[in-house]
């Protein structure tokens, strides 16, 4: 806002500062925003977030997912960016099942590892929930990393990192549970953060 | 405008000691909840949570991962428990409370936890109802939260 001229006549009581800002609350502006969000009405093989904008620095993707795979297991949900499905990506995992913790890798892989999904027969209500981010999605000086953490009660726990052998700017990334469909009322939330 | 996604809700930080530490009236207009605590405790002691007063822990259902600076361990429980906190004042922990307030999902939480001089570890958790999350109470197992001990609840959009 620009101010053209203060005039005194006519206030009481006034004091006189140089910050337009004084006696009021500081704007402290967000740096995380919802960027497009898909919750299933019908069930679907995948889900691809398109036109994603390079204003952020990092994407978030949360999600809270059931599959309609006839099993009670719960399975990994892979993710692969702009469209490539060549073996461009790495990945890295760190999985507990209630019993013991594992660890596997692949160097070579046609999409890497998002999060979790269990299947349709798992308890009524019972969803798998996963958070990933992706750092420095928009940076075409870099290869593009990210890191999860995903599981369900009923199955695993599993951090995963990853990383797409690209310096490409990511403007879309598909989601999908290879075995079969995600179910109706699955979640999937984009974000970008300025942090 | 672009939606914001995280909304600070809660910011408390105890001048005195508490025996537990309630947000209620939690609003339903967020997608997510997410908790960030830093705590000592009177004594070493684990961690609870409740939601709506629900204090039965088989309706918790959880996987554990930690490892303990020599070696890994991963469990299964029916317990309403953020791993051990103690008198050092070193236990941090974030819980995300997934789809809280929808109605026809049991609640997944997804926690990541430190007590540094003890052990890393997370979970995944979950509340075994439908009900949507209005109140969340952390209550030491044994003992009472510490001077300082701080919680810090947002809503996630």
């Amino acid at each position: 806002m620009a101010f053209k001229s203060l005039a005194t006549s006519g206030i009481i009581n006034f004091a006189k500062y140089q910050n337009a800002l004084v006696g009021n609350a500081a704007f402290d502006p967000a740096s995380d925003f919802l960027i497009q969000e898909q919750i299933l009405a019908s069930a679907v093989s995948s889900v691809t977030f398109t036109s994603i904008p390079s204003t952020y620095k990092h994407l978030q993707i949360r999600s809270v997912s059931r599959s309609a795979n006839a099993s009670t297991s719960t399975f990994g949900i892979e993710m692969a960016f702009n469209g490539d499905t060549s073996a461009n990506y790495s990945y890295h995992e760190l999985k507990a099942d209630g019993s013991s913790v594992s660890s596997y890798g692949e160097g070579s892989r046609s999409k890497v590892f998002f999060g979790a999904t269990v299947g349709n027969s798992a308890t009524v209500g019972n969803y798998a929930s996963s958070i990933c981010d992706i750092l420095d999605y928009s940076d075409t000086s870099k290869y593009k990393t990210t890191r999860s953490l995903a599981g369900s009660s009923s199955g695993y726990l599993v951090v995963y990192s990853g990383n797409w052998r690209s310096t490409a700017a990511i403007t879309s990334l598909t989601l999908n549970f290879s075995s079969n469909n995600f179910a109706i009322g699955s979640r999937f939330s984009l974000y970008g953060s300025n942090g | 405008m672009p939606t914001a996604q995280y909304t600070a809700l809660a910011n408390l930080t105890l001048s005195s000691t508490a025996s537990s530490v309630t947000f209620s009236s939690i609003s339903s207009a967020y997608r997510d909840l997410y908790f960030r605590i830093q705590v000592g405790t009177s004594g070493s002691t684990d961690i609870l949570y409740q939601f709506n007063g629900d204090t039965t822990a088989a309706n918790y259902p959880s996987i554990l991962m930690q490892g303990d600076g020599s070696s890994t361990f991963s469990g299964t429980a029916s317990n309403n428990r953020i791993v051990s906190s103690s008198t050092a004042g070193d236990l941090t922990a974030s819980l995300q409370i997934m789809d809280y307030s929808v109605t026809d999902k049991h609640k997944s939480l997804l926690i990541r936890g430190d007590t540094a001089s003890i052990k890393t570890y997370a979970f995944a958790s979950r509340w075994a109802n439908t009900a949507a999350v209005t109140q969340v109470v952390f209550t030491p197992a044994a003992g009472s939260f510490a001077v300082g001990s701080s919680f810090a609840l947002y809503g996630v959009k």
